[in-house]
């Protein structure tokens, strides 16, 4: 095993920061192809790499992963050598072939980005008519029996929508809706899109609301929005394990080959074109202090909250972001915003 | 444990081997199952032999006597089975 505390189960691959949406979230800033991403053979060598180290689960992500003219390859190797595979893609560019590639690869699943209804959906993706295509894409996927997962970012602007786009997602076949709050990083960084303290436990009522109403028709998952009753969790209750796994069994690999723990905010701990991932995983400083992260010694909110063994402060790339500080309170927690307003 | 039972892999199970270990993933839980060297000899013979077979196998391999190899491979295949990996 690559260490002896943490195993590899899942990597998250970027394999391009290629897209031809302009999401106004989007925390990769993603648009144009970087200069230096791997090329097909490395990618192949690196897909041993992540054998070797035991990795069982990849994630292909971008940018838009289907954008690279190799994708289709990259799965079929990826396939030959028995991981299991994701894709998250925003849905606009599946056809008949990519389609029917992903169901012979055995892609566990597929999550397509939905974001609202057609206008809210192409303002928040940047592109009109993206609604219709990821429409469109989520059909072909079902054509295949390919499990599909919709991802909704809800923002301000969306937030009114989440019953509607669960609705839709049921009659297409959906097989998992999963809701997430924006990140406020990225191209989402000052914050406009963010929800306030009493949207986010709003959010979280409603989607136990829809929870119980929608559950027979379509699978759901939601963001924890800073409450942690929730039967699912009760295993990282159990075991006093926080639900970040950045660096603990995950992480993540920028087109260009750097490993980094975390999607959010890029901290290399190493580069696959001089390193094996096994040595990377095992020896990086900065794996490491992602693993001895002890959330004991969070400030703020964070630091007196009775929820930070489970939360571990929500999102430390966040805390770097906005105050410089791994230990640093989490700026888009509505109890962090509560407090701030009575101070 | 009915030691003439023959016992089966499970499908939907992935592995890895790292060398010294043997990393079982189940597609059905989701759940690792962590090997080392002696359990690693006993899973790969987990292809329709009987019980005893394998402790024949394993007492062999591992030149201990029958008593040892009994309760080792018992115990192995106990938690195979319980955690669905076997049956």
């Amino acid at each position: 095993m690559a260490n002896e505390n943490y195993y590899p189960m899942i990597v998250s691959w970027e394999l391009t920061n290629a897209c031809n949406l302009n999401c106004l979230y989007c925390f990769n800033d993603s648009g144009r192809a970087f200069e230096d991403e791997l090329t097909k053979d490395e990618i192949h060598n690196v897909l041993k790499s992540l054998y070797d180290a035991g990795v069982f689960r990849i994630e292909f992500t971008g940018g838009e992963p289907m954008m690279r003219p190799d994708f289709v390859d990259i799965i079929k190797e990826t396939h030959k050598l028995d991981f299991i595979i994701s894709v998250a893609s925003n849905g606009t560019i599946i056809n008949e072939n990519i389609a029917s590639i992903l169901k012979e690869a055995e892609v566990a699943h597929v999550q397509v980005s939905l974001d609202g209804l057609k206008e809210t959906h192409d303002y928040q993706k940047g592109l009109i008519g993206a609604f219709d295509r990821v429409v469109q894409g989520i059909k072909c996927l079902k054509e295949h029996d390919i499990c599909v997962h919709a991802r909704m970012t809800v923002t301000k602007k969306n937030i009114r929508q989440i019953e509607e786009v669960l609705k839709l997602s049921a009659s297409l076949g959906v097989d998992e809706f999963n809701m997430m709050r924006v990140w406020a990083s990225g191209r989402a960084i000052d914050g406009q899109l963010n929800l306030n303290s009493n949207e986010i436990i709003s959010l979280n009522s409603e989607m136990q609301r829809l929870m119980e109403l929608y559950k027979k028709d379509i699978g759901i998952r939601y963001d924890h929005c800073g409450f942690f009753g929730r039967e699912s969790f009760k295993p990282f209750r159990e075991h006093n394990e926080r639900l970040c796994q950045c660096a603990r069994t995950t992480c993540v690999i920028k087109p260009n080959g750097i490993v980094t723990p975390c999607e959010v905010l890029t901290m290399k701990a190493g580069d696959l074109r001089v390193e094996t991932f096994a040595d990377i995983w095992r020896n990086s400083p900065v794996m490491e202090e992602f693993r001895s992260f002890n959330p004991d010694n969070l400030k703020g909110t964070c630091g007196r909250c009775s929820d930070r063994n489970i939360c571990g402060g929500h999102c430390r790339a966040l805390a770097l972001i906005h105050h410089g500080d791994f230990y640093a309170e989490d700026p888009t927690c509505w109890k962090v915003m509560k407090n701030k307003m009575t101070e | 444990m009915d030691t003439k039972e023959t016992i089966h892999k499970c499908s939907n199970i992935k592995r890895r081997d790292t060398g010294s270990h043997l990393i079982l993933f189940s597609l059905d839980t989701g759940m690792l199952l962590e090997f080392n060297f002696t359990a690693k000899f006993i899973w790969d013979i987990c292809d329709g032999r009987t019980v005893e077979d394998i402790q024949a196998l394993y007492a062999q391999e591992f030149e201990i006597g029958m008593d040892d190899a009994k309760s080792d491979v018992e115990d192995i295949i106990q938690i195979l089975k319980t955690k669905g990996y076997v049956s």
